[in-house]
């Protein structure tokens, strides 16, 4: 298991989603050596799931 | 990925239109294209790299152009180059094309020079329709990615690299691109670059001056209740000192000695505090006209000069002007004077009449200066009135404050009276009086200060309170991005996990494969290994599962490299057809493009690479050159060849008839195959 600990309130299910729509967003920019803009979206992801 | 069909036009040593057809028969999925050196296998194969990354690693890399095509142009002609692609990609049909025109600058040019270029991709929708991708040059990186650009076109006289020194690099991004690691990979470092992000924005909006302004605000409120308690026990004690002074009042009124000058005090006092009341009345009315008029006396010069210069000009006639503008222009159009003259444009009689229309005055203009000098006249009149008005109310106010100063000596000379009497009694009560008057005075005047200082003690609270709403909303702002921040964290660790536990399952089964493969392939007890720092090593077998690196061969490098590459294209092709779901490895179907493979092989390593190969990937294309086509060779593949092609050069130094070189690409029969 991780060392760290989710944040307290968020469940499994808002876990895996929130992986997934991240890897999806590097799947995307796969092709790029420099994927502009990845991190902006990583942290899109994060504050759209926790609020 | 599965190749259907190669279009070129024009591109290098292909003149004209050609193609190749590649075989997509399951068991003929092997497509062989042989010539001589020099006849264009290599440039086939940059065909490729063009079309999908833009670039070549041939000689004269700018030279993409036909000699040929360009020398039937002659000097400023053009020419068009294209390589064109159809190919299935996760089950859609594609055509991407590269095209290039350019322009002949001189006899001697053969390279040109760019006058337009495209690179566009097209594709089958669901329901059968040919759309255009846009972003074609992102769309063929994600299709082929240029970091595996060795991998999937790959040049034998170069592939014994990826197992020298130095290998490994390229090792590992292929085994982490096409095993699906570098998303994870990825992943886990932006993560970590987001996890600061959320980091610093704690730290901009978290602080500990909460605590510290609930501390001031408690310290206010305190201070506030102990002077509010002051501010009453003041008003008590002001209150009694006021009945005992009523009291030693009443007694005074009721002595017969002091009856008299006691009532006249009562009534002195009740006209003062009536005429302090009307004092303060004027005092406000005398505020209130400077506020409204104040300004008039201080415009007055200014005023006065501009009412003096519209009246000059009155006087002097230029307003209101005594010839209006319309009447002039009247006249001038019935083109007759008042003195019955004919006005003739260009005449002198008409040019004089036309002076005067200069001269005279705009309507509008006349009418707004009438209009501010009749202002201004009542603003100068309006400055007399605000000056008596104001000396009228001062007057007042000094006969106002005249009579109480008046009434308050009065006052004062009864109670020296009172306080002069023979009757000890009345000396006493009167003394007292003053005492407490005094401490009424006094009383009003500490009442004054506290309720000062509880006003400015609420004020400062309600600075606090607002400090306080902001650091909370500031706060509330550092809980969720510190939330954010331990998600980022989390998520890394987890996908960190996922890479370690499957780096290390994919390194084992590519491990396995790549071994498999070689071991297919060379005979000796060899064994191929990817260690851990991704070198490709050739093992030998000493027994008791020992065993130990040996020194290798050019052929053994290529072999091991070429089981590498195959493992890799298998394992890709069996998770894409796996039903396992996955993210990050989906796998894919990729072609093996391969420019001289058994360049540096023996008979029985061709033999045996030919046979293992076909079986590894979907598809197989083999650009060999004749020497190569040896009868091992010819004799494991022909029967999975579906589709075979010769290059056939024409080499001016041979062909009397040819100027500049060419090759076409020959279909070989395959006995009606």
């Amino acid at each position: 298991m991780s060392q760290t600990d989710p944040p307290d309130g968020v469940d499994e299910a808002t876990i895996r989603r929130t992986m997934r729509r991240i890897l999806q967003a590097e799947e995307d920019k796969l092709h790029m050596d420099l994927p502009r803009g990845i991190n902006d979206e990583i942290e899109a992801i994060i504050e759209d799931e926790i609020r | 990925m599965e190749l259907d069909r190669l279009e070129l036009r024009n591109f290098r040593q292909f003149y004209g239109e050609q193609s190749i057809d590649f075989s997509q028969h399951a068991n003929e999925n092997v497509t062989v294209i042989h010539g001589s050196n020099g006849s264009g296998k290599t440039t086939i194969l940059n065909a490729f790299l063009w079309l999908f990354y833009g670039d070549v690693t041939l000689p004269k890399p700018d030279q993409i152009v036909s000699e040929r095509a360009m020398a039937e142009v002659g000097a400023s002609g053009t020419v068009d180059v294209e390589v064109r692609l159809s190919f299935t990609h996760d089950g859609i049909d594609y055509t991407a094309s590269r095209s290039k025109t350019v322009r002949r600058n001189r006899s001697s040019d053969f390279t040109g020079t760019e006058v337009n270029s495209d690179l566009h991709l097209e594709f089958i929708d669901e329901a059968g329709n040919r759309k255009v991708r846009g972003n074609a040059n992102d769309a063929l990186r994600q299709i082929m990615p240029e970091r595996l650009r060795e991998i999937f076109f790959f040049d034998g006289e170069t592939i014994d690299e990826l197992s020298a020194i130095g290998g490994q690099e390229k090792i590992q991004t292929a085994i982490q691109n096409i095993m699906g690691l570098t998303i994870l990979e990825r992943g886990k470092r932006h993560l970590e670059a987001v996890r600061k992000r959320f980091e610093e924005e704690v730290s901009k909006h978290g602080s500990d001056e909460l605590s510290e302004l609930y501390e001031e605000r408690n310290d206010l409120e305190d201070q506030k209740a102990s002077l509010t308690e002051e501010l009453s026990n003041t008003r008590d004690s002001k209150e009694k000192t006021l009945d005992e002074l009523e009291n030693v009042e009443r007694r005074l009124s009721e002595l017969e000695d002091s009856r008299d000058l006691q009532q006249e005090r009562e009534r002195l006092e009740g006209e003062v505090e009536d005429l302090s009341e009307e004092l303060k009345a004027i005092n406000r009315e005398i505020a209130d006209r400077i506020s409204k008029a104040g300004y008039v006396p201080f415009a007055a010069p200014a005023v006065e000069e501009t009412a003096k210069m519209l009246r000059e000009k009155r006087e002097k006639g230029e307003i209101p002007s005594e010839i209006k503008t319309q009447f002039v222009d009247d006249l001038l159009e019935m083109r007759e004077c008042i003195c019955g003259r004919e006005l003739v444009p260009e005449t002198e009689p008409y040019q004089n009449v036309q002076q005067w229309r200069e001269a005279a005055g705009s309507s509008e203009l006349e009418e707004a200066a009438m209009n501010i000098a009749s202002r201004l006249t009542e603003i100068g009149e309006e400055e007399e009135q605000v000056y008596d008005d104001i000396n009228e109310l001062l007057q007042q106010r000094s006969q106002v404050a005249d009579d109480i100063q008046q009434k308050e000596e009065r006052i004062s000379e009864i109670s020296s009276l009172l306080e002069d009497t023979d009757t000890e009694d009345i000396n006493r009560l009167e003394a007292r009086r003053k005492e407490l008057d005094q401490q009424v005075s006094d009383y009003d005047q500490q009442i004054g200060t506290v309720r000062g200082r509880i006003e400015d003690l609420e004020e400062e609270l309600e600075e606090i309170k607002d400090q306080i709403d902001e650091v909370q909303e500031q706060n509330k702002k550092a809980d969720l991005a510190r939330r954010r921040a331990q998600m980022a964290e989390y998520l890394r660790d987890r996908i960190d996990e996922l890479f370690q536990k499957y780096q290390d399952e994919v390194r084992k089964s590519v491990n396995e494969r790549v071994n498999n493969i070689f071991r297919d392939i060379i005979a000796k007890d060899y064994y191929a290994e990817i260690d851990d720092d991704y070198s490709l090593r050739i093992l030998k077998d000493i027994g008791s599962e020992e065993t130990i690196p040996v020194a290798k061969s050019t052929g053994e490098r290529q072999v091991a490299s070429l089981s590498f590459i195959a493992s890799l294209v298998s394992l890709a092709r069996e998770r894409y057809h796996s039903d396992e779901e996955s993210i990050y490895f989906s796998g894919g179907i990729y072609p093996m493009i391969m420019d001289s493979p058994f360049g540096y092989l023996d008979p029985e390593y061709q033999k045996r690479v030919s046979s293992v190969l076909p079986e590894m990937a979907e598809q197989v294309v083999v650009l060999v050159t004749q020497s190569q086509w040896t009868s091992e060779v010819a004799g494991e593949m022909d029967a999975v060849a579906g589709n075979r092609y010769h290059l056939e050069y024409h080499d001016p130094s041979e062909e009397p008839s040819v100027e500049y070189e060419y090759t076409e690409i020959v279909p070989e029969n395959r006995g009606g195959r």
